[in-house]
């Protein structure tokens, strides 16, 4: 039998009971629904993770010690590179928008009046250059209060959310307490000159940044920083710029270039979430058409059964009917797949103009993702083929145990049920 | 042509078997209008089904021109059917999203046969049965007599060797029901197709040119 | 603000005169020559009281805090300058222990069974909460090797006749850049101790009290310490008992013996 003609029996037998193909289609379409939504809000939520980690974090690769990253939790001035700025000037005539920084942990103490009470947080201190650091970072548009850093001065700048918590305002002093760069324990004394409202959480929840100049001093770093930032270029990829910089330091053993990818090891965790959590979608997709569509090829089996004994007895092969039944199953997956696909558009479309706006849910939970807020979808089209795809495979496998069931029975026996 | 030699056929329902065949030896020739005869449960059905190629016998041997059908597994009685046999049901089973031409053409389908073929052929036979004009009509829109007029010429449009029908009257009021004999007759003798009927209905018997009556699994009588 | 895991992370040294759980005494020294000694003399009699051969220790830590008073006891067995074992023996964390070698710092875990070596940041983190951090039970080298030592004078602490010495680090791999200790003038052990950032600020000031005489040394039974850029936090360390030149197993301080 030709499969035109198989595809047009199993056509009209769909026809045959137009509300529940209807119906059947209409549960894989939700699941398929369900599936591009979720895929969209994590591409998106990836998507702007990423860039507020590049934007506020990272930049897109940095130069850094070759011993720096497998220790980059401890933030290891050990592991710094000596003559930062002959290293962030070679970057610079190679094109590359370049700034270096030092970054440092340390104990912030605040002590009861201006404070609320006193009290210590472990937080990350960023040393940067307030001239140049806006060549990578995105900084200064995310003051919200007060003002942005003047070189050479002992002035911080607080995430808000770590203002917040402590009850700082701009003009309050606060101390630092850390090592140098050698091991001594160091106190800073910084007067808050302003607060930085981030779309990334990890800033807002834990970052003090301060000249780099004045950090510099404080922890005897005598000229070395511990990364050079590079923002990315339009149009060179990242390995296309990672080479580059490559080349730049090609000259210094102990230097070597780490992509944003690489430094941000959670974003590789961000990733596998995604990853389970479209398995989860999937999974559920599954078991919608698992009773759906099995129940509904199941159904009209059934109903057959002595059509099915006529075809099998005038010499249809029992592969042939299978296929006819399949084929049908095919079709509720398809045209399931057709609605999910318009009706995840729409959905997609709202998402992507309006966002989800999850409020204090992100700040209260410590998640890797670098969002806050309001989250949007991202349009990922390869998606919406997948979910097609995924509609019809998963109704065709669903069917294959009532199909198969169908023609187990002997055509005698087909023949001779009622339906 | 079609030879059975002591075939046995018994059944198993739980701790009772039933013997639907005992012993059935039968010879029929090409072009026979055969009726098999007997009340219910005498095996008629059982041995339709044996020359049909859906069952076996638990015993003896069925050989159609000199072709052993016994030995066949089953995609081989599957493609032995939609070669040489054709079917025509009590209860007609036409498939009801197809219009009548589309039920016929079904069989051709199942042949992988060139759709000009298919078309003309489809459209010979019925109107040979006496459908002609309505062929786009699905089997719901059909009197109870054009339906087995459908499945007739289904049966009949591969040009097989042997057509089975199983009590092909028996849903048809004796009026239609004759009208259908009459038109089997006609194709019979035109076609030279061999006819077996199941049948207990006097009227089928009278028809049929040879009556093989079945009593308790045996064959009863010889040929009228 | 309310950060309870970070607030202890950065628990500074205890003292150099060996307040720390290694629990380092002084040795009973004659009283003192008639001339005053050079700040050396001073540190190295200070040191030397405080090497002994073994030693075996009922402590209490009391850590008194925003928090409120929490108490921890431990057994801690000592063998020269190097090595310590210190056997938590209150409830809360009976089992765990804590071996320090001449260059490593181990603990062990009963309830995991697991055995972690520390090093890097780690060695920064509080033991148990307290103001001292593992760091500050690291042995090693003796003060004069890392310390240039100066005299300032004679001051009264508690009405005890003190020679206050100023050290400075020499090289740059110590924790205290500048540490000053109150040396007591008759029997040579600390009295107090203050420690200071690079910056100049105090970071860290301890107090060692009722000082006894036992088994020909002396020592503090009480030492008091407490976190400058904290208010209201102290760390005291207290000497239930103490036992000096006990006979302790050689296999005491392996890595081996730690899990039994």
């Amino acid at each position: 039998m030709k499969l035109k003609q198989i595809v047009s029996l199993a056509g009209k037998n769909l026809l045959r009971h137009r509300r529940r193909t209807i119906i059947t289609a209409g549960a894989v379409a939700v699941g398929l629904l369900m599936f591009i939504l979720v895929d969209s809000l994590l591409t998106g939520i990836e998507e702007e993770s990423n860039r507020n980690l590049i934007w506020f974090e990272t930049g897109a690769a940095q130069v850094i010690h070759t011993g720096y990253l497998a220790e980059r939790n401890d933030r290891p001035l050990k592991y710094a590179i000596d003559d930062a700025a002959e290293v962030e000037a070679e970057l610079e005539s190679a094109g590359l928008s370049a700034t270096s920084r030092i970054v440092f942990s340390g104990e912030l103490i605040v002590f009861k009046d201006p404070f609320p009470e006193d009290g210590s947080v472990m937080v990350t201190v960023y040393g940067i250059d307030p001239e140049d650091d806006d060549d990578v970072y995105h900084l200064p548009q995310t003051v919200s209060a007060g003002d942005f850093l003047e070189p050479g001065t002992n002035e911080a700048l607080l995430g808000a959310w770590l203002a917040e918590d402590i009850g700082a305002e701009v003009g309050y002093p606060i101390t630092i307490v850390t090592r140098t760069r050698q091991g001594f324990y160091q106190t800073i004394d910084l007067e808050v000159a302003g607060i930085l409202n981030t779309p990334n959480p990890v800033i807002n929840r834990t970052a003090v940044f301060m000249p780099e100049g004045v950090a510099a001093d404080y922890l005897q770093m005598g000229g070395a920083a511990t990364e050079i930032s590079v923002a990315s270029e339009l149009g060179r990829t990242l390995p296309e710029l990672t080479r580059e910089m490559q080349q730049q330091i090609a000259g210094a053993p102990n230097l070597r270039v780490a992509d944003w990818r690489t430094l941000a090891a959670d974003a590789v965790a961000i990733a596998e979430a995604k990853e389970s959590s479209s398995g989860i979608v999937l999974l559920l997709v599954f078991i919608i058409a698992a009773v759906g569509v099995s129940n509904t090829v199941l159904m009209s089996t059934l109903e057959r059964t002595q059509e099915l004994g006529m075809m099998r007895a005038i010499g249809m092969r029992d592969r042939e009917v299978m296929t006819t039944l399949l084929v049908e199953a095919a079709g509720i997956g398809l045209l399931g797949g057709i609605i999910g696909i318009v009706l995840g558009a729409g959905g997609v479309a709202l998402m992507v103009e309006r966002g989800i706006d999850y409020g204090s849910l992100i700040r209260d939970t410590n998640v890797g993702y670098r969002v806050t807020q309001v989250i949007y979808g991202a349009w990922n089209l390869p998606t919406f083929g997948r979910a097609l795809v995924v509609g019809v495979v998963i109704s065709v496998v669903t069917a294959f145990v009532p199909v198969r069931r169908a023609v187990r029975m002997s055509v005698i026996d087909s023949l001779r049920r009622t339906s | 042509m079609i030879q059975v030699t002591d075939i046995h056929k018994t059944y198993h329902s739980g701790d009772t078997s039933v013997y639907a065949l005992r012993g059935v030896s039968l010879d029929i020739d090409a072009g026979e209008f055969v009726a098999i005869a007997g009340p219910s449960g005498s095996g008629k059905s059982t041995l339709l089904n044996i020359l049909g190629c859906l069952d076996h016998p638990d015993q003896g041997t069925v050989s159609v021109d000199g072709r052993e059908m016994v030995q066949l597994d089953s995609r081989g009685r599957a493609d032995y059917r939609r070669h040489n046999l054709g079917f025509v049901f009590q209860n007609f089973n036409l498939i009801p999203v197809l219009t009548a031409f589309e039920n016929v053409a079904f069989s051709l389908n199942l042949l992988n046969i060139p759709e000009q073929e298919i078309t003309d052929r489809t459209m010979a036979i019925l109107r040979e049965v006496g459908l002609e004009g309505m062929e786009h009509r699905r089997p719901s829109r059909l009197s109870g007599g054009q339906q087995q007029r459908v499945a007739i010429a289904r049966a009949l449009v591969k040009n097989p060797a042997i057509i089975l029908a199983d009590e092909p009257t028996a849903n048809l009021d004796s009026e239609t029901g004759q009208a259908i004999l009459e038109t089997m007759r006609t194709l019979n003798e035109r076609h030279g197709t061999t006819f077996i009927f199941s049948t207990h209905d006097p009227m089928v018997m009278e028809f049929s040119r040879r009556l093989v009556r079945l009593q308790d699994g045996r064959v009863a009588g010889g040929a009228t | 603000m309310n950060n309870t895991r970070t607030r202890t992370r950065y628990a500074h040294a205890a003292t150099v005169a060996g307040v720390t759980v290694a629990l380092t005494l002084a040795t009973l020294v004659p009283l003192a020559a008639q001339a005053q000694p050079s700040a050396q003399e001073i540190v190295r009699r200070l040191e030397a009281n405080r090497t002994y051969e073994t030693s075996r220790a009922e402590v209490t830590m009391i850590i008194d805090d925003r928090f409120g008073e929490r108490e921890s006891t431990m057994v801690s067995y000592s063998r020269g300058d190097d090595e310590a074992l210190i056997e938590f023996t209150s409830a809360a964390e009976r089992g765990q222990k804590v071996l320090r070698t001449a260059d490593e710092i181990y603990l062990y875990y009963p309830d995991a069974a697991e055995l972690v070596r520390l090093q890097g940041a780690a060695l920064r983190e509080s033991m148990l909460g307290s103001d001292v951090s593992y760091e500050d039970l690291t042995g090693g080298k003796t003060l004069l090797d890392t310390y240039e030592v100066t005299l300032d004078g004679t001051e009264q602490i508690d009405g005890h006749r003190t020679y206050r010495i100023t050290m400075e680090a020499r090289d740059r791999n110590v924790a205290y850049p500048r540490q000053t200790v109150w040396v007591d003038a008759e029997l040579f052990v600390a009295r107090r101790s203050e420690q200071y950032a690079l910056s100049g600020r105090l970071l860290k000031t301890a107090v060692m009290q009722d000082i006894r005489e036992i088994d020909g040394f002396q020592v503090p039974m009480r030492t008091v310490i407490s976190d400058a850029l904290k208010r209201n936090s102290s760390t005291t360390i207290r000497i239930d008992s103490i036992d000096i030149g006990v006979r302790l197993d050689d296999t005491l301080f392996s890595l081996q013996e730690l899990s039994w």
